[in-house]
């Protein structure tokens, strides 16, 4: 076969160099150069093209395409296309048809030049140039050329006209009989094809008014490759006009009769894998799903014959492998489909039983491709005969909705989601619930929408309604979309019963220390709304709501603290002694440099303070929704569906795909977020200072509980965009904030006196961090004094990292107020080598090989160890781990290591760039919900990078 | 209907790329190229073979249809209309019949005669609908194009061509070819080794 293409190796060498040149650039730069040198050169001769030479027009030509390939922009040369495309030689017109087809627009001026070339070719008796220009109009196939051509078409369809002769320039040699055969066949296949994507493009420039008997004509078409074209032109032409084309029914059996039963095509050419060309029956199947079954006893009886050979041959246990099951499989998932189509009782029950059977033994199958057909199948049955006809494969989706493989577990949610009705809901919710810490970033969004909307409308109680969904906002972190939350407090305002419930449930989770931010919003809605319900209890009273807020206020976006302001507002109009604490926020906030939160807490701060009367009517309570008010939720889904059964529909789409972008946006945006986020440090006390002569011989020291509350602080600064104090104790504050830019950040340290009482010989000195370049402004020792009431006295520090580090230390003392001594400890500063690094994404396999490839002793270090902090984290419970994975993984710069995590492990990965190069480690931490610990497995690039990490994340969890 | 057709090696470096539809600038149709890449190469060959709604430029209810041999990704995108596993058999047929065309085709042939490969794929697709699955039939066609192509050489020898061509034993080339050819994979080593799927 090497011959075949033996004349076409004669490419111009300038061509060939040119491809070269491109493949042996060693930069982007380079090969940009070099393309653009040709497209200079190229323009520069087509200047003065009609002394150019026709090989040397293909060779330009050429290279344009070429170029096109790489991705450039090329939109000159049209003249020359054109003037080869009208060219009577075959080299030349395939050039010019190849060039115009891939370069061309449709909107470009030439097109009317294009399309005269194209009606003459057709027209003519010239086979080639027929074929060409048919494949061109095809392939440009807008409306215009439609309009212009698509008659010219219809005719060559019909009656394909073939020269006699065997050259087009001599009359002397008859074309032998099977060669004319062929180029008809040839002919018809390809202006059925054209006309159908003329069709497709604009359905009225092909007049149908004769159509039934065209219709007709066309299926005693022998040519198998030309019938293929033609029932695929057929098949749109059904979908568009109804029944018209139901004549054909009876012809399109008895081919399939033929193709199946009789074997009356046993022409080898056509069969793929010892099956007689699938790609046609595939086509005479769908086509059938058009119509009704058909109800003439010898039609009906031919399609029976069909139909059972097709399924009773797979029915051989052992189906073998490979492209063969590929084929086999391609002709019995479409048979299957048109009897899902046909329905159980109009045909056949039989049959339809063994498609239901093979279906089961499709998605239980190994080979994933079937499970996932299988799966898309039952869903088209799902749909159409409603969720009993599905359920009996609840069992085997519920474990496909666990497959590693992203495709056959969206398939599958969406196969349970359309199986679930009132006798299942509990049991697959509570299973959705269980998947959803493990399943992948990609679903999770899709997933608890699901949730969302199968626990809404099957809930038989509205409580336990309530507790799913707050476990899903629990469980699902960022995926939980804002629709969610919105649906949730619709549903409590329109069931009376559920209030307080719903007030007291919410109350317990956000009284919890760590907290997602939905959940507080939620909460500060419903509290505000029905929190009076519950006040009288113990425990819930006004001010317990409060503060229960407030105390996950610092790290709410400004959205949901604009939020949290407005709830505010509504507890002091129910609750007087709010008053004070609410006043303090306000007051705080109105000097704010946000816009929205100054603008509401001035505006909230006088409305306190007008009559009473004003107060209660503007903070009256919300009137419940109308009724008729359509869940987001729903209307998301039905908006995704609609969108699936529209045919075309280029405008539609735009909203789902909006939705889509909006989707990768925020997950990619996420870790963004949190780039301020840093981790803070106890747990390794750094070496006490150098003693200095500054410092008393009498220090004293913190107290334990100080050690610990400090502990505290720190951990609330870890998830935490806002700036937040580092150190409050003896009357002294010390604020953190810090911003990390590639590998440099810039710190900022602020040091306050929290109390009435001046701080006096405070005394602020840098310990050395060996791998950390840290520039304080002003220059340290620093010695000051602390004013009460003044703002925070700053230090900044920029540094640059440029090898592994570990947190960089401050050395403080002051002297307490009443004291005679001073007090000095060590402050850490929350600036890891995380902060600097990266996340990077792995799948199963990525992160199996890279894994294996860091094994050594001196590469991998492992720490056990207890967890103590805060819930879900302490105790550690199921889950603990799912909680680190996607709450504390991204603002630590881990990456996730998806597709192999169990619910009690979380393995990321993350690579760190220093000045001695790009430091990658992967982690793996395992917990023992029994024993409350959790083990933790460092394998880095070097031992320095993996014991780094294991720190922080011991700093994290310990 | 087949929206778009994409050759991309293992390191994302598009070596055939044809959109029959909905991606109309080129800087859209990087942005698919990339896109797909991604998705593609980050799925083991265990997988299945079909990727739904993933490209947004394509739409909700295209399907990413994709065989990986090698180093090469052939990859599909089509609409519902099209037969999911039709179009899997249809991937293979391309690739026997390239495999046919260059005796056993690799990476390079595809780099070196990204007109050829578009001559046998037009054999096989027109403007996104399936011409023809008979790999005889698709031969055929290709060896009957380039007899025109002889013809119309010979028929005007003045034309220079034939004095200009190089001829295949050009020391330069030859040798470029053929260590180009030993780092290169073959895309199979014979056409019985193919990936079962």
């Amino acid at each position: 076969m090497a011959s075949i293409l033996g004349a076409l190796e004669d490419q111009p060498r300038g061509l060939r160099n040119f491809i070269s040149d491109i493949r042996s650039a060693k930069s982007k730069e380079e090969e940009i150069k070099r393309v653009d040198k040709e497209l200079g050169n190229i323009r520069k001769k087509f200047a003065n093209s009609s002394a150019l030479k026709s090989y040397d027009k293909k060779k330009y030509v050429w290279k344009m395409c070429y170029i096109y390939i790489l991705g450039y922009d090329v939109d000159f040369g049209h003249m020359e296309m054109i003037s080869l495309l009208s060219s009577t030689k075959f080299s030349e017109k395939n050039v010019g048809y190849m060039a115009v087809s891939l370069l061309l627009k449709p909107t470009d001026e030439m097109m009317t030049l294009v399309v005269n070339s194209m009606r003459n070719d057709v027209l003519s008796q010239y086979h080639p140039g027929q074929t060409l220009a048919l494949s061109a109009i095809a392939n440009i196939g807008n409306v215009d050329i439609g309009e212009s051509l698509s008659s010219e078409v219809e005719k060559v369809m019909l009656e394909p006209k073939v020269p006699m002769y065997a050259h087009s320039n001599s009359s002397q040699v008859l074309a032998p009989p099977e060669v004319r055969e062929q180029n008809r066949a040839l002919l018809r296949k390809k202006s059925s094809l054209c006309l159908l994507g003329l069709y497709r493009a604009n359905p009225d420039c092909v007049d149908l008014v004769d159509w039934k008997v065209k219709a007709v004509s066309l299926l005693d078409e022998r040519d198998m490759g030309a019938l293929c074209s033609i029932l695929s032109l057929l098949i749109a032409v059904a979908a568009e006009t109804g029944n018209m084309l139901d004549v054909c029914v009876k012809g399109v059996v008895s081919l399939m009769n033929r193709l199946v039963v009789v074997g009356a095509f046993n022409s080898q050419d056509y069969t793929y894998y010892k099956i007689c060309n699938p790609w046609l029956q595939v086509k005479c199947l769908r086509f059938l799903s058009l119509f009704r079954p058909p109800i003439e006893p010898n039609v009906k009886d031919s399609l029976l014959e069909v139909m059972r050979k097709l399924l009773i041959k797979s029915d051989s246990p052992a189906m073998e492998s490979g492209s063969k099951c590929n084929a086999e499989h391609s002709v019995l998932t479409q048979a299957i489909s048109l009897l899902i189509t046909y329905g159980q009782d109009s045909f056949d029950a039989r049959l339809y039983q063994q498609a239901m059977v093979l279906l089961g033994r499709f998605i239980a199958g190994k080979d994933a491709n079937i499970r996932y057909l299988g799966l898309d199948a039952l869903v088209r049955l799902a749909r159409q005969d409603g969720p009993a006809s599905v359920q009996s494969h609840q069992a085997t989706v519920m474990t496909a909705v666990k497959d590693a493989d992203v495709s056959v577990r969206r398939r599958a949610l969406e196969l349970l989601f359309l199986m679930t009705d009132t006798s299942n809901a509990l049991c697959i919710v509570e299973e959705l619930l269980l998947t959803l810490p493990t399943c992948d970033p990609s679903i999770k969004e899709e997933m608890i929408v699901k949730i969302a909307v199968l626990s809404e409308r099957f809930a038989s109680d509205m409580s336990w309604y309530l507790d799913t969904m707050i476990s899903a906002i629990i469980l699902g972190g960022d995926c939980v979309s804002e629709d969610i939350w919105f649906r949730i407090v619709q549903v409590v305002m329109a069931n009376a019963t559920i209030q307080e419930y719903a007030a007291e449930k919410l109350l317990g989770v956000v009284q919890s220390k760590w907290c997602h931010e939905t959940a507080v919003a939620l909460a500060a809605y419903i509290l505000g709304e029905f929190g009076v319900n519950i006040c009288e209890q113990e425990g819930m009273s006004g001010v317990a709501q409060f503060y229960a807020l407030q105390s996950h206020f610092s790290r709410m976006s400004l959205h949901t603290q604009g939020l949290l302001l407005t709830t505010y507002v509504k507890l002091v109009n129910l609750y007087p002694d709010c008053k004070e604490p609410v006043e303090g926020v306000f007051r705080h906030l109105s000097v704010s440099g946000h816009l929205d939160l100054q603008q509401r807490a001035c505006e909230y701060l006088r409305l306190m303070y007008q009559s009473t009367d004003l107060l209660e009517t503007v903070l009256n309570s919300m009137p419940p929704y109308p009724e008729d008010r359509q869940s987001p939720l729903m209307a998301r889904l039905q908006a995704a569906k609609e969108m699936s059964s529209a045919k075309t529909g280029r405008k539609g789409s735009l909203s789902v795909d909006q939705i889509e972008e909006n989707k990768t946006e925020k997950i990619q945006s996420a870790p963004k977020q949190t780039d301020l986020l840093d981790l803070l440090s106890l747990d390794d006390p750094p070496p006490p200072p150098p003693s200095s002569s500054s410092l008393s011989s009498s220090s004293l020291s913190l107290s334990s509980s100080e050690l610990s509350n400090t502990h505290t602080l720190l951990q609330s600064l870890l998830v935490s965009t806002s700036p937040g104090s580092l150190f409050d104790a003896r009357g002294m504050k010390v604020l953190y904030t810090a911003e990390v830019r590639g590998a440099q950040a810039r710190v900022l340290v602020g040091f306050q006196a929290s109390g009435e009482e001046e701080i006096r010989e405070v005394k602020i000195s840098l310990q050395e961090t060996p791998g950390l370049s840290l520039t304080p402004s002003p220059a340290l020792p620093l010695s000051l004094s602390l004013s009460p009431g003044q703002p925070p006295v700053r230090l900044t520090l920029h540094a640059e990292i440029l090898s592994i580090f570990s947190l960089p230390t401050l050395s403080i003392s002051f002297l307490p107020p009443s004291s005679s001594s001073s007090l000095s400890f060590s402050l850490s500063l929350p600036l890891s080598i995380l902060s600097f690094a990266d996340p990077v994404t792995l799948d199963q396999t990525g992160f199996m090989t890279r894994w294996k490839a860091l094994e050594g002793e001196e590469r991998e270090v492992q720490e056990v160890f207890s967890v103590t902090g805060q819930p879900p984290l302490s105790p550690l419970s199921l889950s603990s781990l799912p909680f680190l994975r996607d709450s504390l993984f991204p603002p630590l710069h881990i990456g996730l290591a998806t597709d192999i995590d169990t619910p009690t492990s979380a393995t990321g990965c993350v690579s760190v760039k220093t000045k001695e190069g790009v430091q990658g480690a992967l982690l793996r931490v395992e917990g023992d919900v029994t024993g409350g610990r959790v083990r933790v497995t460092v394998r880095g690039k070097t031992g320095a990078v993996a014991v780094a990490v294991k720190e922080v994340l011991k700093t994290v969890l310990a | 209907m087949i929206k778009g057709i994409l050759i991309v090696n293992n390191l994302g470096k598009p070596r055939l790329v044809k959109f029959y539809q909905s991606v109309i600038s080129e800087a859209e149709q990087q942005s698919v190229i990339r896109k797909v890449f991604q998705q593609v190469a980050q799925r083991p060959d265990s997988f299945c073979n079909y990727l739904e709604g993933s490209i947004a430029e394509w739409g909700d209810t295209t399907k990413i249809i994709y065989r990986h041999y090698a180093t090469l990704y052939f990859v599909f995108a089509v609409d519902q209309q099209e037969s999911d596993l039709g179009i899997l058999d249809l991937i293979q047929v391309f690739v026997e019949a390239l495999d046919k065309c260059f005796e056993n085709v690799c990476e390079l042939d595809l780099i070196f005669h990204s007109d050829k490969v578009n001559y046998i794929l037009d054999e096989i697709i027109m403007a996104g609908m399936v011409l023809e699955t008979n790999i005889n039939q698709i031969l055929l066609s290709v060896n009957e194009q380039n007899k025109l192509h002889m013809q119309s050489q010979k028929v005007h020898p003045s034309s220079g061509s034939s004095n200009s061509m190089p001829s295949t034993s050009s020391p330069s080339m030859a040798t470029a070819a053929n260590d180009a050819k030993d780092i290169a994979n073959k895309i199979f080593s014979s056409i019985s080794s193919l990936s079962s799927r």
